[in-house]
């Protein structure tokens, strides 16, 4: 295991997608803070720190759908997995070292982008507002939103043997999940009643609407299940993670393991019997 | 005989498709094996078992002795190397790069010996260049370079020859010619230019069908394609008497058919077995390439 460790980790390095993917990371960061500041120079209100150093979050599907994708597609579309199993590598260790290195690089990316943005943006904008132990929490919870999208990507990669097959429908897997995740955030944040209020009309009449039940409100079982999705899914951690919300911190941490044990371990168990070209 | 690889009754089945039928082959020890076979014969899919790429639907093999199924084959794959179809390197690295990425994946803790084998496959002055702008003949002679960076014994190389010129042709026949002698490599070739393969070749494995028709040595398949005239007589007996008389090789075939391995005046032969009431009915010189062997074995009837 050490020794494919070692040869990812160094053929990482010198991979264009992870170079790309953090390359794109940083210009993101550097756009935030340049606008963030123009905000705060123009209105005297810009965005905080907190929210800039999370707004990865609902980012990093993509980023990890194309770097994980291209990252570990060139083992097959280069035929070079097969150097790996013809010299006598284990399918799981192959599969192992492949998922820990596209993590390492989707952390690695992470961690580079929130450097940039605290690099520049702490000089601008002073330090961070919430308290370190909910900054922690956030980060903890961002690692493993990393760690159950590479895991999810990384099946995928290992599975079909068509790079540009699989690059694509990671991108639109990311896409499809993020919208789904606003879907159902927009769903559970609907309220239960709509309060009364008075409007004036064209002619000068006042009209008073009486406070009325929202039929899109979510209840029982329906708003169970999509409490579930919002906490298990990943698009959906990272709309929670960006948005700051509280109190869910336990599901998320678990769902996110489940899908990383989920993921990996269905992920081995078919590439295990996979015919390689 | 030691050997290599030893495959029996072995069995690869495709969704719909039966690649392998029950093959069974033996590949003896510092061999260059050739298996010849039409498209679609099964050859890609036997190596693709034997790299462990594959695993076979029924059947068993064994390298080095040990079974493929036993926990002890990883330590075997060691000894192996292989270029599979298409040579199998990192097209936006170097050659340098890629055998160094090679070594890693073997856990080799030097990169001693990258020069010498860059300089054996003949691409020690690439440079900086990206295998992607290289031409198909130094990509397959980087993939060879690359299942050579475990010091193999045992090297497997599906349709070397494929897509290069004939320069390049020469070139890989050369290297395997060396590794197979210098360092005494077992190697299996898989190809259908059978001109090339013979060249090569010390064992060979007829293929069709999914199916092991014949496994010769170079030796045996020289002997049965050696030039000779195929005469026709009314006692075969009497001509085994005349020839032995004569002092020339032959083989009966039959009652009435046997091949004469020489040069024979016929007017001498006709006299000589007219004294014995034997009749000369008719003679044909027969040659027979590698070519028509294959053909004659597997049949030259449509896939």
């Amino acid at each position: 295991m050490t020794k494919l460790l070692r040869a990812n980790l160094v053929r990482m390095t010198k991979n264009r997608s992870f170079r790309d993917c953090m390359g794109f990371m940083i210009s993101y960061g550097l756009s935030m803070v340049c606008m963030s500041y123009y905000m705060l120079c123009k209105s005297g209100y810009g965005i905080p720190l907190e929210n800039m150093c999370f707004g990865y979050a609902s980012l990093m599907g993509f980023v990890s759908a194309v770097f994980v994708s291209l990252f570990l597609g060139t083992e097959y579309s280069d035929g070079t997995i097969r150097n790996k199993l013809t010299i006598g590598h284990k399918r799981h260790t192959v599969y192992l070292a492949n998922l820990m290195v596209s993590t390492v690089g989707v952390l690695v990316i992470n961690a580079v982008y929130v450097a940039v943005l605290l690099l520049v943006g702490i000089p601008l904008f002073g330090t961070f507002r919430p308290d370190p132990f909910f900054l922690l929490t956030r980060a903890f919870l961002t690692v493993l939103m990393d760690l159950s999208w590479t895991a999810v990507f990384t099946m995928c990669s290992m599975l079909n043997q068509n790079k540009a097959a699989v690059t694509a429908v990671s991108i639109l897997s990311a896409l499809v999940l993020c919208f789904a995740s606003g879907y159902i955030r927009s769903r559970l944040s609907e309220p239960k009643i709509y309060e009364p209020y008075t409007y004036v009309t064209d002619k000068g009449y006042e009209i008073r609407k009486e406070a009325e039940e929202n039929p899109y409100y979510l209840e029982g079982t329906e708003r169970e299940i999509y409490t579930f999705l919002n906490d298990f899914l990943p698009g959906s951690q990272g709309l929670q993670i960006l948005n700051q919300d509280r109190g869910r911190e336990r599901q998320m941490s678990l769902y996110s393991c489940l899908t990383v044990a989920l993921a990996t371990g269905a992920g081995i168990l078919v590439f295990r019997r996979k015919d390689i070209k | 005989m030691e050997y290599a690889v030893t495959a029996n009754a072995l069995s690869k089945r495709y969704r719909g498709f039966q690649a392998l039928k029950g093959l069974s082959m033996h590949i003896p020890q510092g061999a260059v094996y050739g298996i010849v076979g039409k498209n679609g014969a099964g050859k890609t899919t036997l190596i693709r078992l034997l790299g462990g790429l594959q695993s076979p639907t029924s059947g068993e093999y064994a390298l080095y002795g040990v079974p493929h199924t036993a926990k002890e084959i990883s330590k075997v794959r060691r000894r192996m190397g292989a270029v599979v179809e298409t040579p199998s390197v990192y097209q936006e690295m170097t050659a340098e790069d890629n055998l160094k990425e090679q070594y890693r994946i073997l856990g080799l803790p030097s990169f001693e010996g990258i020069g010498e084998l860059l300089e054996l496959v003949g691409l020690s002055d690439t440079g900086k260049k990206k295998v992607k702008h290289f031409s198909l003949g130094m990509r397959q002679r980087l993939g060879i370079a690359i299942a050579l960076a475990g010091d193999p014994d045992f090297l497997m190389l599906d349709e070397p020859a494929n897509g290069l010129d004939p320069q390049g042709i020469v070139e890989i026949r050369e290297l395997i010619l060396k590794l197979n002698r210098e360092r005494q490599i077992t190697v299996l070739l898989s190809s259908h230019i059978l001109d090339e393969l013979s060249r090569l070749a010390t064992h060979y494995g007829f293929i069709d069908k999914g199916r092991m028709v014949k496994e010769v040595s170079a030796e045996e398949l020289e002997a049965a394609c050696r030039k000779c005239a195929r005469v026709k007589v009314t006692d075969t007996k009497v001509l085994a008497r005349v020839l032995e008389t004569m002092q020339i090789e032959y083989e009966i075939r039959s009652d009435q058919e046997a091949d004469i391995y020489a040069e024979v005046n016929i007017t001498k032969l006709v006299l000589a077995l007219h004294q014995e009431d034997c009749e000369l009915l008719s003679v044909t010189e027969r040659e027979e390439s590698l070519e028509s062997y294959y053909i004659n074995l597997v049949g030259g009837g449509g896939r």
